[in-house]
């Protein structure tokens, strides 16, 4: 290996990020897959929070040039929810759709009030990987190639399983809905 | 394929919410602010020893000293070396329950066992562990574990992995030795202590470390000869 390649991942190591964007533009994705997850806000805060912590507080041990931001941070996540789901493995009753009048953030159209109350019992019904794609997709907004990566699954796997889970979905949300 | 209901189910996180844990995650950045600094000049102190190093290797030009010290990078017969101070990420990857195996279905599952043994080892329990790595953002694969046990209980391990995965190590104390005379391999002593969070040169095992058909394969054990025996054996 030149010594050119040996600087980069020392630079890499040492580069500078920008930890307040990197929360700004995060918060949002992981807290939409949490919410997408666990269809409860308050845990969705909850897990959000415990995987920022982690996060910053392993922040020198965060390599680019292993992972993006990105991937590094879901990565947390997931261990952050697999670890929520084994403490509550008996308890999954904590795992309801949300309640949309409770919510303390959003204004809810009460023309869309019904479809998303479906949808989120849809959801709920999905066996538990489909339940990840979906949240992955939707919820944190990743691509399928992101997902890919993260799951260890080919780009077009991915796309396949998610098309056949919205087809699926929107099926079974227009049959409810007549 | 038209899915933007799917999204409806999104909302933006509560103010106060985000607010306060933003508050929170700061608070936690200053607390860290010294050994973050600490963490930065150990950094630079183990980049510019292994610089040092690297130098005092090119200028005396030691025949017996094969180790090709590059910077943080030592690349040994295709297993490349990545000298750090920082402990391996354990966040990056969550590792399932192996799977046992019977010994006897290695070769089908294309696992090679070392054809010689050292005296009174014998393999612990007649299975290998499979590991399957469910989230590794570096692209590392799955691993296979082989493990060997004598009546005194010691033990040496080997270990499977893919060859494209560059091994992390806290010494630049390797050793480049040669296998039958031909095959490269590198030698260290020490290993991760994840009590303390950091390399520990004191920990007694050697890992001889080389790759053989893209494979990358370490043996781990107290006595490096006869871990060397071991692996030579590999290629006959």
């Amino acid at each position: 290996m030149k010594n050119t390649d040996a600087l980069t991942i020392f630079n890499s190591l040492q580069q500078n990020l920008d930890w307040d964007d990197i929360y700004q533009s995060m918060l949002p994705d992981l807290f939409n897959y949490f919410l997408y997850r666990t269809r409860d806000e308050k845990i969705a805060q909850d897990l959000s929070s415990i995987t920022f912590e982690r996060a910053w507080s392993n922040k020198l041990r965060y390599r680019s040039d292993l992972a993006s931001v990105k991937s590094w941070m879901f990565g947390i996540a997931r261990n952050v929810f697999k670890e929520y789901l084994r403490e509550h493995r008996n308890n999954t009753s904590r795992l309801v759709p949300m309640d949309p009048e409770n919510s303390q953030s959003d204004h809810f159209d009460r023309n869309k009030l019904d479809t998303r109350i479906l949808l989120k019992h849809l959801i709920a019904m999905l066996p538990e990987k489909e339940q990840e794609l979906v949240a992955l997709r939707y919820g944190a907004g990743l691509n399928n190639r992101e997902i890919a990566k993260l799951l260890h699954l080919s780009e077009s796997n991915v796309g396949t399983r998610l098309f056949r889970i919205v087809q699926s979905l929107r099926k079974k949300m227009e049959v409810d809905n007549e | 394929m038209n899915d933007n209901f799917m999204y409806s189910l999104r909302q933006h996180p509560d103010n106060n919410f985000s607010s306060q844990l933003k508050n929170k995650l700061d608070e936690r950045s200053r607390d860290q602010a010294p050994s973050i600094a600490l963490n930065k000049t150990r950094l630079a102190f183990g980049f510019a020893t292994v610089l040092f190093l690297a130098l005092i290797t090119m200028v005396l030009a030691v025949p017996s000293v094969r180790a090709k010290l590059q910077d943080l990078v030592i690349q040994i017969g295709g297993q490349g070396f990545l000298v750090s101070s920082e402990h391996p990420l354990d966040q990056q990857a969550t590792t399932v329950q192996p799977v046992s195996i019977p010994i006897d279905q290695a070769p089908e599952n294309g696992v090679i066992l070392p054809t010689y043994i050292p005296e009174g080892f014998i393999l612990d329990q007649d299975q290998y562990l499979f590991y399957q790595v469910e989230l590794a953002p570096d692209g590392q694969g799955d691993w296979v574990e082989v493990t060997w046990v004598n009546p005194g209980n010691e033990k040496i391990t080997m270990v499977v992995t893919d060859s494209t995965s560059m091994l992390l190590v806290g010494t630049e104390q390797l050793e480049e030795i040669s296998l039958n005379g031909t095959y490269p391999a590198g030698l260290y002593k020490g290993g991760w202590n994840n009590d303390i969070d950091s390399w520990d040169p004191t920990i007694p095992f050697y890992s001889l470390v080389f790759v053989k058909d893209g494979q990358s394969i370490r043996f781990t054990g107290l006595d490096p000869q006869k871990l060397t025996l071991m692996a030579e054996s590999l290629y006959q």
